[in-house]
């Protein structure tokens, strides 16, 4: 399994859109067989760098705030996504490899499961995991 | 202190305060409404993961305010709300002092531009017709009709100059209509000579001539139920017109050294930079091939006849440049805008967008100025003299040209040249008198009475 985490600072990058830098770990067995940093290539477009993380042949991607047609882009090209997580980089990594992540442990600011939005009267936040690309309970398709 | 804290509640900013390391202190009310974060939630988290912004990364307004101790102002990017949506913001920052000048910290204040951003976007709808930008009166016709012209099958003749869009308006067309999914194809048919045009065209088959060692499809086949854009049409051989008549007629064509036929499902769109009605009577162009492309004729006018789509055309230019070229130009300098409209851009879109282009990687200071202004832009008075004097002489110049023009366009009719213009006929009649613009004895009302008697 190839697992990509984006970084910055030593955490969990704050946007996926315009991240920098990705953690790149591969495991075999329950065992790291790879771990690397990767830049992404440039200033590139969404499309680009939906693209960027398909060619590292990326299973799963533990990131930050992701934008919603970027993320439907990401659950489209079949990577199991982990978004909205904050937090130290390293910690996130570990409770992924000792099977002890859970989403609602990391959540940003405002996107815990069932929290309503302040203010503007929209759904509920956010939590989503899965290939298959559905939403967690605050996306609206459009 | 209760005081400043009411304030701070009451105003339609966001606001909020970070310490030095960068841990939320406080959070305003506008900033739980913008970010759908609630204070308890914000305070004491890191701030780049509760603002979470296009800037935290690479161009922190707030980070720049610490490190140099002065203020940032009106940075423009984009928030991610914890639903996905991209909200378009503009922050400004300061630092945070004690009564001993110690930085405790920092304040950013941010705007929510998603209202200011739909106006505009509605605005832009109006004179945009996928990437073709234009408010001229001509092309707001053209805009009218292309969901009419994207919807039928009908072939469509586009003419203008070089560098006008034509290809732009072929992909509009395209775009707009049930076409959309399927390819579009361009071929220039005036870069290549008849024998590989034709193979281009048409395709050959394996042992088609010497060196065909496998069969290719030509670009007819391939733009299957899409559009073919055949560009630079006046330009193709006579002999070649032949063969692109059959095809048109028959709607089959045949790849070099096959038997079989294929069929045609595309949709043809011709351009041609040159008049094609006048290469017919000088019997360059055949008659026959030209009715049977000039289904629709759509005109796109130069960018000198069509000088009050510049403005916005250097805007849009501007923005997809710095984009692409990751750099924070914003604007012009308003000193070379009447000399940017005043030039006549015999090169059209083109030549305008490759100096925006140019003008974007060498600028300074996010402003493109006088100093990034290519010499043959550069009027020789302007050269010559630099003072303020000049300035209004310049201005008052591009104003004659641009009214001059439009009356031209208008053949003399002051009524719709002030329409083109945007301006009200009153205002017209005081600028030609105070400009000395002389007209001729006819204006085009009386022309056009002269013509229908």
């Amino acid at each position: 399994m190839r697992l990509a985490i984006t970084v910055w600072n030593g955490r969990i990058a704050p946007v996926f859109d315009v991240a920098g830098t990705l953690r790149l770990v591969e495991l075999s067995g329950g065992v790291v067989t790879q771990d690397q940093l990767v830049s992404f290539p440039g200033d590139i477009g969404m499309f680009s760098r939906v693209t960027f993380l398909s060619q590292q042949k990326i299973d799963v991607l533990v990131c930050g705030a992701v934008s919603r047609p970027v993320h439907r882009m990401l659950a489209d090209s079949g990577i199991e996504v982990h978004s909205f997580v904050s937090g130290d980089a390293e910690e996130v990594l570990e409770a992924f490899l000792n099977g002890s992540f859970d989403d609602a442990a990391y959540f940003m600011p405002g996107c815990g499961r069932g929290r309503g939005r302040q203010g503007r009267g929209r759904g509920a936040g956010i939590g989503r995991r899965g290939r298959n690309g559905g939403f967690g309970p605050g996306w609206k398709e459009v | 202190m209760e005081q400043t804290k009411a304030i701070l509640e009451s105003i339609s900013d966001g606001v909020f305060t970070v310490d030095s390391n960068w841990k939320i202190t406080s959070f305003n009310r506008a900033a739980e409404e913008i970010t759908g974060i609630s204070r308890e939630e914000a305070i004491g988290r890191e701030c780049s993961e509760v603002f979470r912004s296009s800037m935290c990364e690479t161009a922190c307004a707030l980070r720049e305010s610490m490190a140099s101790g002065k203020p940032v102002f009106y940075r423009s990017g984009y928030i991610v709300d914890s639903e996905g949506e991209r909200i378009p913001v503009s922050v400004s920052t300061a630092v945070l002092r004690d009564e001993n000048g110690v930085v405790l910290g920092g304040a950013e204040t941010f705007r929510d531009l998603s209202e200011i951003q739909s106006l505009q976007n509605q605005l832009y709808e109006t004179y945009r017709v996928e990437d073709f930008v234009s408010r001229s009166p001509s092309m707001q016709k053209v805009f009218k009709i292309i969901p009419a012209v994207a919807s039928s099958p009908a072939t469509v003749l586009i003419q203008g100059e070089t560098g006008t869009g034509k290809e732009v308006l072929a992909r509009a067309i395209h775009s707009s209509g049930s076409r959309s999914g399927e390819p579009f194809v361009a071929v220039n048919c005036g870069a290549l000579p008849d024998t590989l045009l034709e193979s281009e065209l048409f395709g050959y088959a394996r042992g088609a001539f010497t060196g065909a060692v496998d069969s290719r499809q030509g670009k007819f086949e391939a733009a299957g139920r899409g559009t073919l854009f055949l560009d630079e049409i006046g330009d193709v051989s006579t002999a070649m017109q032949v063969k692109l008549l059959r095809v048109l007629q028959e709607k089959t064509v045949t790849p070099l050294g096959s038997n079989e036929e294929i069929k045609v499902n595309a949709r043809i769109i011709c351009a041609s930079n040159k008049n094609l009605s006048q290469l017919v009577e000088s019997g360059e162009f055949r008659q026959d091939l030209f009715y049977r492309i000039n289904v629709v004729k759509l005109e796109i006018p130069p960018l000198r006849k069509r000088l009050e789509d510049i403005p916005q055309l250097l805007e849009a230019l501007l923005k997809r440049h710095s984009f692409a070229l990751g750099v924070d130009v914003k604007d012009y300098d308003p000193q070379i805008l009447p000399l940017l409209m005043g030039y006549k851009w015999p090169g059209n879109v083109r030549e305008l967008e490759n100096f925006v282009e140019r003008a974007v990687v060498f600028s300074r200071e996010g402003l493109v100025s006088f100093s990034d202004l290519p010499a043959e832009i550069l009027p020789e008075k302007s050269v010559r003299h630099s003072d303020a004097g000049t300035l209004r002489s310049a201005k008052a110049d591009t104003e004659k040209q641009m009214i001059v023009q439009a009356l031209e366009n208008n053949r003399f009719n002051r009524t719709a040249a002030a329409v083109e213009l945007g301006i009200h006929k009153t205002t017209l009649y005081r600028r030609i008198k105070a400009l000395g613009i002389s007209l001729p004895n006819s204006d085009g009302r009386s022309s056009n009475a002269t013509n229908t008697t």
